[in-house]
């Protein structure tokens, strides 16, 4: 995956070579042009409108994701009653099991913690792995030296086995949600900066060579002020698209946790803790494994795509093989 | 007998953790009696492997009632029959469930002349005694049930331990030699300690089983039991991977009423997980038409199993679990408080969260309906649905601030996490704010036992050793043997009420049993109705079974395993 994003990101800086238009409007008119890629960014829209939503909704009391209903689950083996795992006009996609608390509530309540906890996670990333990048690439020498070699070290743990391995020494017994939610965006961005720092630097050894850097030097321009105002405007392109590739690996990070147990506590959902519970439904209430199936699949499979896109985008070249 | 109590407690809760059992009564579908014929080979697969075969080391539901009905014999046990009947112990190597004084200290028993080792020679009361004096040999015979230290009339040490270890070290054997008097091979007495009312009942553990001393190998005999039962071990057998059981030609049948032994050999085998166990049932090809297992269904397979095609192979079965909530009285110290949880909560909705009707029904008291010690009880008049609001009013009148704070530890799955959901719910209707707490379930009993890590509101499941309330309130309720600076032991309410414990005592020494069940039924409906007990759910297990295995039972006296004494194959 790391040389693909390489691969995709590389020569990215041809892109604002066109006259008379900005490299954005030149990014935008193409972008309009895929339809695949407007239509995963259409979704990538409705689902955080949704997840911005679900908040709001429960303090109108539209959506309830925690009331319990014992009586909607009655079936052998406290399946929901009737079919479709229950589905009606108050509960469009069913009921939990045994408990009977609203499906499409929990997933989108799920939705919302999951893209807090990706968004926050892939900021933090972009901060250190940007940083680290810039400063490597600009700096060279040992600077370089010794900070790839910190990013080898970091790329070298595998980063689920990490999170599951830390989690006793800083969840605590029992672990507490708000020290769950610190811990697993600390932890993700931690390990998934050194992808991004790898990205970034390759693309400032050869930025820091072209002329528009070098005049700024030689006007007086401090090493600060080149990295900020210089080199950094210049990779928003690969941040981006970067940025779009890791959140929904984030969300489906955080689903692989909560089935090794590092969630939050009941009632509180996410998208991983209500497709746990679902998943030995899987002959007796199909249905309500498919409805945070599909959440999760639709949440990847969108942000893909879009990151695809946007660097097909930004680099025509790449977008042509 | 309240130290090794508590012991056996913990194992007990334990074992269930891994197994838990089966359900009252037998569903109607099964294929019961008739049809039975001798032959044929029979699989046992089990996901949990038989840890002990080792009588005197044995402690966990599914090995005792394997071995007891197959190579260990006992003075009394517990009846091939469904239900709740399986309490009512019978006669086994005895004549009768014995002769006992007045004062329950003293009890003698007959053995039958005809009782064999698997070499021709008979049980005699020595054997017996050999066996029993095993348990005292606590290095090398580990992990087994302790009542015999505790009940024997063994003068103590300073202490408090029986003076005798063993018969390997003998320290003590004169001591120990008096405690069981052999005045013919055919007869045996028990000289105890104090009045044990059901220690018929005792005897029914395979802890209390014969060993022939010339075929004692120590630690070794775990995987070389000495059959005195139908069958016997062919070959060697492997702790981890099971083995194979064939006909032991020297038992005699007329000498046994309770073993059918229709299969002509047993062959175990274990390893699988509980998932694959089913899933192979399932299937039902090639020998697992012949197997039955002691694994009982995970939730998963509960609906697949008791519905559609397989409705004919399955069972469910009162395993003898209750489910109950402790109310820390050290953190709740207003009665009224903790009476309010106990009317706010919903035990329907809890059964509903473990899988409704197939996982068990909604309980009233910590002692078992299939007990003599049960009473039916309702002591807040608010039915098994409880009420929030009569709750809610009890709470306000209590003048404690509301919300009231509390939190719930309970071991973590995400079956409790529903269950959780809903007590949280109903508490929170009532005036609480209840914070949900779930633990790592390998840990669980030792955090909720720390007087430092422990809360307000605690989950447990426990399951009685025998028949008999001695097995439920002492080693749950009574404080003086459960609370130390650093741990509640199984008493998780940290409850030690000064009446409780002399009731406790009172009932201990009385010599009339049915007096002495109705003395545990008065003390359990103390605790619940004082609110540090709160009954949640009397569990059930479900099981699956081979298409040719015939005359299926669930033994509710041995947790709700599969009775292999009239389990016989096509």
């Amino acid at each position: 995956m790391i040389t693909e994003i390489e691969d995709v990101l590389g020569d990215h800086v041809t892109a604002g070579a066109i006259e008379g238009r900005s490299p954005g409007s030149v990014t935008w008119q193409r972008l309009r042009r895929d339809r695949i890629t407007m239509a995963s960014l259409a979704v990538v829209v409705l689902l955080a409108l949704l997840a911005i939503a679900a908040p709001i909704l429960r303090a109108l009391h539209v959506i309830d994701p925690d009331t319990p209903h014992p009586e909607l689950v009655q079936g052998l083996g406290s399946v929901p009653t009737g079919p479709f795992s229950g589905a009606s006009a108050e509960h469009w996609l069913g009921v939990v099991p045994g408990v009977g608390q609203d499906v499409l509530s929990r997933v989108l309540f799920g939705l919302t913690f999951d893209f807090t906890i990706a968004a926050a996670a892939t900021a933090l990333t972009v901060l250190i792995g940007t940083t680290v990048g810039l400063v490597s690439g600009y700096y060279g020498r040992w600077v370089d030296a010794s900070l790839s070699r910190v990013t080898d070290l970091v790329l070298a743990f595998p980063q689920l086995l990490m999170l599951i391995a830390l989690s006793p020494l800083f969840l605590g017994q029992p672990p507490r949600n708000t020290r769950v939610v610190v811990y697993l965006i600390v932890v993700l961005a931690l390990f998934g900066w050194p992808y991004l720092a790898r990205v970034i630097r390759s693309e400032v050894l050869s930025l820091r060579e072209l002329e528009y850097v070098t005049a700024a030097r030689s006007l007086g321009a401090g090493p600060v002020r080149i990295l900020v105002r210089e080199l950094l405007p210049a990779l928003r392109g690969p941040i981006l698209v970067y940025a779009t590739i890791v959140l929904p690996t984030y969300v489906s990070a955080e689903a692989a946790l909560a089935y090794l147990g590092i969630s939050l506590q009941p009632p509180f959902p996410t998208l991983g803790t209500v497709l746990n519970d679902a998943l030995p439904y899987v002959t007796s209430d199909t249905t309500y494994l498919l409805v945070p199936g599909v959440a999760l699949v639709l949440v990847v499979l969108a942000f893909n795509l879009l990151g695809d896109g946007l660097a097909d985008a930004m680099n025509p070249r790449s977008g042509q093989m | 007998m309240r130290r090794l109590a508590s012991a056996a407690a913990i194992v007990a809760v334990l074992v269930l953790a891994a197994c838990t059992g089966n359900g009252g009564g037998k569903a109607q579908h099964g294929n019961p009696g008739g049809g039975q014929q001798k032959g044929g080979t029979l699989y046992v697969n089990a996901a949990r492997a038989f840890t002990h075969l080792d009588p005197q080391r044995d402690y966990y539901g599914d090995i005792i009632d394997f071995e007891s009905r197959t190579i260990v014999r006992t003075l009394t046990t517990f009846p091939a029959v469904e239900g709740a009947a399986s309490t009512d112990v019978v006669p086994d190597v005895a004549t009768d469930t014995g002769t006992r004084s007045a004062d329950a200290k003293t009890w003698t028993f007959t053995l039958k002349p005809d009782v064999k080792w698997q070499d021709g020679k008979p049980v005699t009361c020595a054997d017996f005694k050999y066996g029993i004096s095993r348990t005292f040999a606590q290095d090398v015979i580990s992990n087994g049930p302790s009542y015999a230290l505790d009940y024997l009339n063994i003068p103590r040490d300073d202490s408090g331990q029986a003076a005798y270890n063993g018969p390997y070290k003998k320290q003590g054997q004169a001591a120990f030699d008096k405690s069981i008097d052999c005045p013919s091979p055919n007869k045996i007495v028990f000289h105890l300690r104090h009045p044990v009312a059901d220690f018929y009942q005792t005897l029914t553990m395979p802890a209390f089983a014969a060993v022939r001393q010339d075929k004692d190998t120590g630690p070794k005999y775990d995987a070389e039991v000495f059959s005195d039962g139908p069958y016997m071990i062919q070959g060697s057998w492997d702790l981890r991977r099971g083995g194979t059981l064939v006909r032991n030609p020297n038992w005699v049948p007329s000498s046994d009423n309770v073993r059918k032994a229709y299969p002509d050999k047993i062959v175990t085998t274990f390893g699988d997980t509980a998932e694959t166990v089913y899933q192979k049932l399932e299937a039902d090809n090639g020998t697992q038409k012949n197997t039955v297992t002691t694994t009982n269904g995970p939730p998963a397979a509960v609906a697949t199993v008791l519905s559609g095609p397989m409705q004919g192979r399955s069972e469910s079965v009162n395993d003898g679990f209750i489910h109950y909530l402790s109310v820390n009285v050290d953190k709740v110290p207003n009665k009224q408080v903790r009476q309010a949880i106990a009317m706010a909560v919903d035990r329907t909705a809890y059964v509903t969260a473990w899988g409704g009707s197939a996982a068990g029904s909604p309980a009233n008291s910590l002692i078992s309906p299939l007990l003599k010690a049960y009473t039916k009880y309702d002591p807040f008049g608010v039915g098994d649905k409880g009420n929030p609001d009569k709750a809610k009013a009890v709470m306000q009148a209590s003048g404690v601030h509301l919300p009231y704070p509390i939190t719930f530890e309970y071991s973590k799955d995400a079956t409790q996490d529903k269950a959780a959901t809903n007590l949280k719910a109903e508490l929170e209707k009532a005036g609480f704010k209840v914070t949900l707490d779930g633990l790592n379930p390998d840990t669980y009993y030792d955090v909720i036992a720390n007087p430092s890590q422990t809360s307000e509101l605690t989950w447990a499941r426990w399951a009685s050793d025998w028949p008999s309330g001695s097995t439920v309130i002492p080693p749950l309720m009574d404080g003086r043997q459960n609370i130390s600076k650093t741990t509640l032991g199984n008493d998780y309410a940290a409850y030690n009420d000064p009446t409780t414990n002399q009731a406790i005592d009172t009932a201990l020494s009385l010599t009339d049993a049915a007096a002495q069940q109705q003395a545990w039924s008065a003390l359990d409906q103390r605790v619940v109705k004082d609110g540090v007990i709160i009954p949640m759910m009397a569990s059930k297990s479900v099981y699956l079974y081979g298409s040719n295995v015939k005359g299926f039972l669930l033994n509710a006296a041995y947790g709700g395993f599969v009775d292999l004494a009239v389990v016989a194959v096509q």
